[in-house]
């Protein structure tokens, strides 16, 4: 390492490079191909789904262009295919790929802000309840423990359906999206609350939050100054962990016919739709968007697995 | 030594005898059959729908049944004569007991005639407007009319006897409104003079019956099973495997992508059948600002241009051959071509999107506009498939609709009159229960007000009096070719003034165990007890 400080003079960027080239953290990563592999495909299926606009080859959110003659016909390569529908197309004649480009987009997108949503609402109940501890703690983390009893995906159930109970047929047209972001957000965000709480009751304690205490600082500043930036390791692992089961969650809630409706599909309404047509041949309908779903959970999860290991002193 | 053997004896009788009464429900026969939707109340008089009728009238009589033809027979009433035009006499059958054990008599008749036009009823038209019922004797009732109607009795099949007792002792003297989100005690109850009593009922999960023992015709008993039960499986795929599989004996509907595979099980079989039921859309061309809509301050279903847009919109060849692989009748008009002798004479408009564009420009809207579609997803054959094609179709001319489906307890009682009919723009399917046209044009084209007096089923509430006039007259009318001609000029109105947008006859397809045996109604109606079932 000394030596190619050495050798000659070089741009700051590159220096970033060789520090992630020399990182630990790298090197674990090339030293497990399923990892890379996992890390590719999300990538790539991630990609896709930013850029559907522009590579998928008709607009599924568009009712203008779906044709009911063109339902149900088989992927290209199969007898009867169509050149135009690469993956066949639904019951609607809605090309399927298209469809599966603008529903992982719309499966990442739930995924991603709910994730960040949760870790918002988490890490600030978290610092809250760590930093002053006493009642405020106490009634908060009873409260987590209460909610961590329930399985995640019956408090987004339940989340979900007051929602909509509560603004009612009128307003729901349209914000199935949101209601799914922060269902599943308040279904994730206690598992932060608590790392992050614990994590502050041992940073509260050291030296150097005394001495900012000693010459003044504002409680509000030390925590978000000086305990935050601490406390965020952990965060980050589980966030990549959590994502994986926030994709699953919006689809079972999609699966469930309580998330996005038919007219703007998310990955798990799409395996709703197809699930009709399991028993009938027609398997390309639920086989396409199931495989999605499933590699893009799996691939998130595995690479949020291997952060967990590569970031864990123990484990070096 | 006597006493220990004589105990030891009656030890291992006991014994025996209870083994015996434990093997006895083992060998019992039972009969399931599953629908995609909810049996929700037990109430006869909540939900005027084919599917809870039929399975009400499993446990309720009426004073008159439909055989397997759909030919009216007697069953309480022995026998009625027409005194005169304006005055009916009904014989009521003697030794009839209700499962409760009361005994059913005139008394019984008067108190369901009182309830069934109570507020929360959805069966108010059984009985025609101002119609006095006169107690004769305990074994006679004479129904007094206001004017002639000579199909009094052609619905009453569907309206059933209840216990003027039992309904006292249980505080059942008002219906259970179908907008009750909340079922009363007694809706979950039913007790009934019919073949079939209720073992247990959860709503929208199981409900179990088994054999009324008080039953009055079991000379003529069929079914040969000590139990049914029934259960909703919203999933056509799990219903079909619930059929493949021998867990269930009967599904409705059997989804038209997997017919063939049923039809080719060894141990299955589809019975298909022209239906008498009808599929239609409606507009709401009552309000004078649309709901869920982007128009403000006017009511564009208001004006005939745009009905009629949409209407051509609709590409009605495709959702029979696409969404219902053939098994659907497109049809021009609110009724079945059986039920109907001059069906033939009316054309449905053609499928012309451009001219549809045309016709919405004209009328002042040519960029469209925005609504919402409200559709039953656990009714009819594929409703939301072809709700969702609809809006798909819409989109072609510019009309942005937003589909929102939902299950049909929940679809009733919103776009019906128990929320005053919350909706601008959806389905519904209809099958009248008389067979006869009057239901029909009563029922979905007469004119209401916004608590459902009137046409109770106008979802959109279409209204021309003319048509009303007509009604009137078809009821009264004893001429049959007179009838029909009343009968066809009130059509042609509602066709010329495109009040309601019809779409087809679905095909009626019950799949079936081949131990099953069970005659195929075209109304749609499951009557386990004309089954029977094979050991």
């Amino acid at each position: 390492m000394v030596d190619s400080l050495i050798k000659a003079p070089r741009s700051r960027l590159m220096l970033r490079l060789d520090a992630i080239r020399d990182s630990h953290l790298f090197y674990s990563f090339t030293r497990s191909w399923i990892v890379m592999v996992a890390a590719f495909f999300a990538l790539l299926i991630v990609a896709a789904a930013a850029l559907a606009p522009l590579i998928a080859p008709s607009n599924p959110l568009d009712l203008a262009s779906l044709d009911l003659m063109n339902a149900r016909i088989p992927p290209r390569w199969l007898e009867n295919g169509d050149p135009q529908f690469l993956l066949g197309t639904d019951d609607q004649g809605r090309d399927l790929l298209s469809a599966l480009l603008y529903g992982a987009q719309v499966s990442i997108g739930v995924a991603l802000l709910s994730t960040v949503l949760a870790i918002l609402i988490g890490v600030t109940v978290g610092l809250i309840a760590g930093y002053y501890g006493g009642i405020i703690d106490t009634v908060i983390m009873r409260l987590t423990d209460v909610q961590l009893t329930f399985p995640a995906i019956l408090t987004a159930l339940l989340v979900n359906g007051a929602t909509r109970a509560i603004l009612g047929d009128r307003q729901i047209q349209g914000s199935e999206f949101w209601i799914l972001v922060v269902s599943i957000a308040l279904a994730f965000w206690v598992k932060y609350a608590r790392v992050v709480r614990a994590s502050t009751l041992q940073e509260r304690n050291k030296d150097y939050v005394h001495a900012a205490r000693l010459i003044g600082v504002k409680s509000w500043k030390i925590i978000v100054h000086h305990i935050l930036p601490n406390v965020l390791g952990p965060v980050t692992i589980i966030g990549t962990i959590s994502l994986a089961l926030a994709i699953i969650t919006e689809a079972t809630l999609s699966f469930l016919g309580v998330g996005l409706p038919p007219s703007h599909p998310s990955l798990g309404t799409l395996v709703q739709v197809g699930n009709e047509f399991l028993m009938s041949g027609e398997w390309w309908i639920v086989f396409f968007p199931g495989i999605v779903l499933a590699g893009l959970a799996l691939s998130v999860n595995i690479v949020g697995d291997w952060l967990r290991d590569a970031l864990n002193p123990k484990l070096r | 030594m006597v006493l220990k053997r004589l105990v030891l004896s009656a030890v291992l009788a006991l014994g025996a005898v209870s083994q015996l009464s434990l093997a006895t429900p083992a060998s019992a026969l039972t009969f399931r059959y599953a629908f995609q939707g909810d049996l929700n109340g037990l109430d006869p008089y909540t939900l005027n729908e084919t599917f809870a009728q039929a399975a009400l009238n499993n446990i309720y009589d009426g004073l008159t049944r439909r055989d397997e033809n759909l030919k009216i027979v007697p069953c309480l009433a022995e026998s009625w004569e027409v005194l005169n035009p304006l005055q009916w006499r009904f014989h009521l059958r003697h030794g009839v007991k209700f499962a409760g054990g009361e005994d059913f008599t005139a008394d019984d008749v008067l108190f369901s005639a009182e309830r069934v036009q109570q507020p929360g009823s959805q069966m108010t038209t059984k009985i025609p407007a101002g119609t006095k019922v006169v107690k004769v004797d305990d074994y006679t009732v004479d129904f007094i009319l206001t004017t002639p109607n000579p199909i009094l009795i052609a619905e009453w099949d569907n309206w059933m006897m209840m216990s003027k007792k039992w309904a006292e002792a249980n505080g059942a003297e008002k219906p259970q409104a179908a907008s009750g989100s909340q079922l009363n005690a007694f809706a979950l109850k039913a007790n009934g003079t019919g073949p079939f009593m209720v073992v247990s009922h959860e709503p929208g999960v199981k409900t179990v019956y088994k054999p009324n023992p008080n039953w009055w015709d079991k000379a003529n008993k069929k079914f040969n099973f000590d139990e049914v039960v029934f259960t909703t499986i919203k999933s056509p795929a799990t219903r079909v495997a619930a059929l493949l599989t021998g867990e269930v004996d009967l599904i409705e509907p059997v989804p038209v992508q997997d017919m063939q595979r049923i039809a080719d099980n060894p141990t299955t079989s589809v019975l298909t059948g022209p239906e008498l039921r009808t599929v239609f859309l409606y507009m709401d061309e009552k309000r004078d600002e649309l709901l869920y809509s982007s128009v403000k301050g006017k009511n564009p279903f208001k004006d005939l241009r745009v009905r009629k847009a949409f209407y051509e919109a609709i590409d009605i060849e495709a959702i029979k051959t696409k969404i219902m692989r053939g098994l659907a009748t497109p049809s021009a008009l609110l009724i079945a071509p059986s039920l109907y002798s001059r069906s033939g004479e009316f054309k449905r408009l053609p499928y012309d999107p451009a001219d549809a564009k045309k016709l919405l420009a004209e009328a002042g809207y040519p960029d469209g506009f925005e609504l919402t579609m409200h559709c039953p997803n656990d009714r009819y054959v594929n409703d939301e498939a072809i709700c969702q094609a609809v809006t798909s179709m819409l989109a072609k001319i510019g009309i942005k609709a937003t589909l929102n489906a939902m299950p049909k307890a929940v679809y009733f009682a919103k776009a019906g009159p128990a929320q005053h009919y919350d909706v601008s723009f959806g389905m519904l399917g209809w099958t009248p229960s008389g067979l006869d046209s009057w239901n029909v044009i009563a029922n979905l084209a007469g004119c209401r007000d916004d608590n459902g007096v009137g046409g109770t089923f106008n979802y959109g509430g279409y209204c021309n009096p003319k048509v009303d006039e007509l009604n009137k007259q078809i009821l009264v009318e004893t001429d049959i070719k007179k009838r029909d001609e009343l009968i066809a000029q009130a059509y042609k109105i509602i066709s010329d003034d495109v009040g309601l947008l019809p779409l087809h006859q679905q095909a009626l397809a019950w799949g079936v165990s081949k131990k099953i045996k069970i005659p195929l109604r075209s109304d749609d109606e499951i009557m386990f007890y004309t089954a029977n079932k094979q050991e």
